[in-house]
């Protein structure tokens, strides 16, 4: 397995001078499911959205499958499928259009044709997708811009907590699609999450990130035994809790 | 008690909202100034109200020689008697009294020659002419040449004796025709705010197009995809011009519909007697429609390009309308500032008419007037210098971060 995404030093400091994240480094190999776990502002999204290209790193730079989100932003763009934190759609726009519209950008002719269905059948809205997402719940719209995401078949998937604000059902459902399009196209999948039960059987690999720096990684077995603790909560709590005083 | 904790939330929101205050400093500062660059133009146009008046006496008779005298009288000795046109630069009007006058006056209505220096193209100075400001102190002057004629009768005997004007414009010693002057003032006049307007809207319009997106929270979605953010950008841009057009044609296709209706009604103003206006309008030129049409386009492509660069940088929407709102108001309040105090012809006035854009069709009708289309040119290149250093920083601001998180004033909320 080779590298997929590679950070290394970044940091991040806002206008007004918040350091979001301090010299962060870890890499993604290819294929697997990386999940970065950490408290409210430790600066999850902040990371994320540097490899979504959205912002430029104070310094340090991120790697995704060997173009760099610093000078070569829109290679970078290329390759990746972003779900930001607080994913929305058009108002006035169908799903239907929505949908087209984003896939328009990438694929036209047949192709798009097809990416259009599949994205429609990820959605799973039925009758919805012709309605505007101005009468959307908030969990339709967010497996709306989800199934944008998937639909392009990135190389890279960039999830900023794909399943916070989803019911059960539809939780299960999005873990399922992860999943499958990892099997299914050999995607490197990159997403943070508050829920640790989730990172627990979906990800491959853990980062567990504390004030803008990585306070402990690796595969959550390795991880629930290196800190003698019974699942991924237990561990979060205790790494947390060594590094916050 | 639920309503003052409303307003005061709501009051608070604009007034310490830090596009507010920019507005604040930002509204008096471009007045200010522009008010400093255009003082050249508007002292030409003070000098040619108050100044002093030239006569020619070519009919030298009884007569001319009482109509110069009381003239003088009632203008409070502003009259000098000159020996030709060619002194016109000296005053404000130069008045011939031509050959026949007298003879005239006793039969019929005399004719006046005025010829006008064109100090600046505006409705001060054209619009109500300083010989037309005359015209009552040429009648009176009339009448009571008549009556001291023939000293047996009174000035009411003559109270309908007028004096008819043949008004000249003059240009850098060229006559210039009056029917092409006010054709061309106009044109200028409605273009200006057709102008103003166009970019008003263009520049809401394409703010809004920005600012909104961050609110939907789709704009990350669309800034992560593969396509060029310039494209991203001139899409609101164009996008807000045509809706702007459309805006436009429906805005002023109703008001002149309203004004059109309303002439029908009511009679028009009956022009004042004797003054010889042309009497068909005269038709604009080709290429002063096409430069007109150029402007409206730079002045739409400015405001759109204007439009997204603020739209960008603001973090919301709230923020967004509290600075374009006044923003398209000072557009506006400088389309009809040019109207009253008109443009000097000089360089700098033609860079800040660039600059501004607003008061570009003004310039471009005095242009026309005089056939000179240099300093129209001069404004030309200018607006075209700053469309391109704004659409730069537009790109700019569209491929920085500036666009995703907005610009963070400094503002405690
Ligand atoms: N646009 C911004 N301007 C200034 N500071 C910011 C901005 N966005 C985030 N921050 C700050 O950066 C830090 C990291 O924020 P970030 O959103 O990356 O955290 P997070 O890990 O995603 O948190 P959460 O779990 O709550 O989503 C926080 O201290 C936050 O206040
Ligand atoms: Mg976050």
């Amino acid at each position: 397995m080779s590298e997929s995404v590679v950070v290394s030093n970044l940091r991040k400091v806002y206008r007004g001078g918040v350091v979001a994240v301090d010299g962060l480094s870890f890499t993604v190999k290819r294929g697997e499911i990386y999940g970065l776990v950490g408290p409210n502002g430790s600066g999850k999204t902040t990371t994320l959205r540097i490899i979504a290209t959205l912002l430029k790193p104070t310094s340090g730079d991120v790697l995704v499958e060997g173009y760099s989100v610093v000078h070569q932003p829109m290679a970078v763009r290329s390759m990746i499928g972003y779900l930001p934190e607080e994913a929305g759609a058009y108002r006035d726009l169908t799903g239907y259009d929505f949908i087209e519209f984003m896939l328009s950008i990438r694929f036209k002719g047949r192709e798009l044709e097809e990416r259009i269905d599949e994205a429609i059948s990820i959605s799973d809205l039925g009758e919805f997708i012709e309605e505007p997402v101005k009468k959307y719940s908030k969990g339709m719209k967010r497996i709306l811009a989800l199934s944008v995401a998937l639909a392009v078949h990135p190389r890279v998937l960039v999830l900023d907590e794909p399943t916070s604000g989803l019911d059960v059902e539809k939780s299960m459902f999005v873990r399922e699609l992860i999943k499958r399009y990892r099997e299914r196209e050999g995607i490197t999948v990159i997403l943070s999450s508050h829920n640790m039960l989730e990172v627990e059987n979906l990800c491959d690999r853990v980062g567990i990130i504390y004030k803008g720096k990585l306070i402990a990684e690796g595969e959550v077995q390795r991880l629930k035994s290196a800190y003698s603790a019974s699942n991924l909560e237990e561990v979060f709590l205790r790494a947390v809790k060594r590094h916050g005083v | 008690m639920v309503f003052r904790s409303l307003l005061k939330r709501e009051v608070k929101a604009i007034v310490k909202n830090p596009g507010f205050l920019v507005a604040l400093l930002l509204i008096p500062l471009f007045y200010v100034s522009l008010g400093s660059f255009m003082n050249t133009g508007i002292r030409s146009v003070v000098t040619q109200n108050t100044g002093v008046i030239g006569v020619v006496d070519e009919d030298n008779t009884t007569l001319s020689r009482a109509f110069v005298a009381y003239l003088n009288n009632t203008l409070n000795g502003r009259v000098r008697l000159v020996t030709g046109v060619s002194e016109l630069p000296g005053f404000s009007t130069i008045v011939v009294v031509p050959r026949g006058f007298g003879s005239e006056a006793l039969n019929s209505t005399p004719r006046l020659v005025t010829y006008t220096p064109l100090g600046s193209l505006s409705l001060t100075s054209i619009g109500s002419l300083p010989p037309l400001l005359l015209q009552g102190s040429f009648n009176e002057a009339l009448r009571y040449a008549l009556a001291a004629l023939r000293s047996n009768t009174t000035i009411n005997f003559y109270s309908n004796a007028t004096v008819g004007l043949d008004i000249k414009i003059v240009y850098e010693g060229r006559v210039l025709d009056y029917g092409r002057v006010s054709t061309d003032m106009g044109f200028g006049i409605a273009s200006t705010f057709v102008v103003a307007i166009l970019m008003s809207f263009t520049m809401g319009f394409a703010t809004q197009a920005s600012a909104v997106e961050k609110a939907e929270k789709a704009f990350e979605l669309l800034l992560s995809q593969p396509v060029r953010r310039v494209y991203i950008a001139l899409a609101k841009i164009v996008a807000s011009i045509v809706a702007a057009v459309i805006m436009g044609a429906v805005l002023f296709g109703s008001l002149f519909a309203s004004l059109f209706s309303m002439s029908l009604s009511s009679q028009l103003t009956p022009q004042a007697a004797g003054v010889s206006y042309p009497a068909t309008s005269q038709v604009i030129d080709l290429n002063t429609i096409l430069f007109m049409l150029v402007t409206a386009v730079l002045g739409t492509l400015l405001s759109g390009g204007l439009g997204v660069v603020i739209g960008g940088l603001v973090s919301d929407e709230r923020t967004a309308g509290i600075i374009v709102t006044p923003l398209t108001m000072v557009m506006l309040g400088l389309a009809i500032m040019v109207q009253f105090t008109g443009l000097g012809l000089n360089t700098l006035t033609s860079v800040v008419s660039g600059l501004t854009v607003a008061p570009m069709p003004l310039l471009l009708s005095l242009s026309s007037t005089i056939g000179d289309y240099t300093y129209f040119y001069v404004a030309l290149a200018s607006s075209l210098a700053e469309v391109v250093a704004v659409y730069v920083l537009a790109f700019k601001v569209y491929n920085s971060e500036a666009v995703v998180t907005g610009l963070q004033l400094r503002g405690r909320s």
